[in-house]
């Protein structure tokens, strides 16, 4: 257009832009990805056999879980 | 003698960013191991994402270096730091050393691995001590999954210990009648 001084396109902003937009999506993606492992560490953490065992054998008989380590290594006598 | 967080950060991060490059090396500790393994899981599953981030590194490290430290102060500015958030602009900055790399600047890797561990210990330090650094990362990240197989082989270990024990039994009373 006549009398108007022909701008450069922006450069400067697009990295700028391009930092935003990926702060953005990584946030969303952290936060999913950190909900997700919270989620998976306290399913862990029910499901442990002790959790349950302690609780509810171990600590009423004043003995120690019974199912706790079972069939694992070293859990047996013959040293297996 | 202990190293400093600016130091283990470093070291865990050029630890990961060779082997993204492509790095057959072993881990250089289990702590490496566990980010490894994290990254990798994270960066499977958002593939597109970070793809669509590799253009973003020029052939300049510094230039990489500038819109990391840009994109980590955005990252916290909206509800602060989270270990997903952390692991995330790790795996990002996995990506822009990567393609550095590809374009064959081999000190970006280095490079950009500094910057971070600098960003890190220095103005995160805080939230990461009282995380429990890096210790922290290894049992929020550990392996859930993991003990989960452990806890089904050992109901199966019972199950097949009480199906062996019913048989018999049977056996005996057959035997016995």
């Amino acid at each position: 257009m006549p009398g108007r001084t022909l701008r450069k396109a922006a450069p400067p902003a697009a990295p700028a832009e391009a930092a935003a937009e990926c702060a953005l999506e990584l946030t969303r993606i952290g936060d999913r990805w950190d909900l997700r492992q919270r989620l998976l560490n306290l399913l862990a953490k029910l499901f442990r056999p002790g959790t349950w065992a302690a609780r509810g054998h171990g600590e009423r008989s004043g003995r120690g879980p019974w199912l706790c380590g079972f069939g694992r290594r070293g859990s047996t006598d013959i040293g297996r | 003698m202990p190293r400093s967080l600016k130091e283990e950060t470093a070291l865990l991060l050029e630890d990961y960013f060779q082997h993204r490059a492509g790095s057959a090396a072993l881990p250089c500790s289990p702590t490496a191991g566990t980010l490894r393994r994290a990254a990798a899981e994270l960066e499977r599953q958002e593939r597109p994402f970070f793809r669509s981030c590799a253009p973003l590194a020029r052939a300049e490290p510094r230039e990489a270096a500038a819109l990391l430290a840009r994109v980590a102060a955005q990252l916290e500015a909206d509800g602060g730091l989270n270990w997903g958030r952390l692991l995330a602009l790790v795996v990002f900055a996995g990506t822009l050393a990567a393609a550095l790399a590809e374009r064959g600047c081999s000190d970006g890797p280095r490079c950009l691995a500094a910057h971070l561990a600098a960003y890190l210990a220095e103005e995160r330090g805080e939230w990461l001590e009282a995380h429990g650094g890096w210790d922290g990362f290894c049992r929020f990240f550990g392996r859930p999954g993991l003990e989960a197989a452990e806890q089904s082989s050992t109901i199966g270990n019972a199950i097949v210990a009480a199906a062996a024990g019913i048989g018999m039994a049977g056996l005996a009373f057959l035997l016995v009648r």
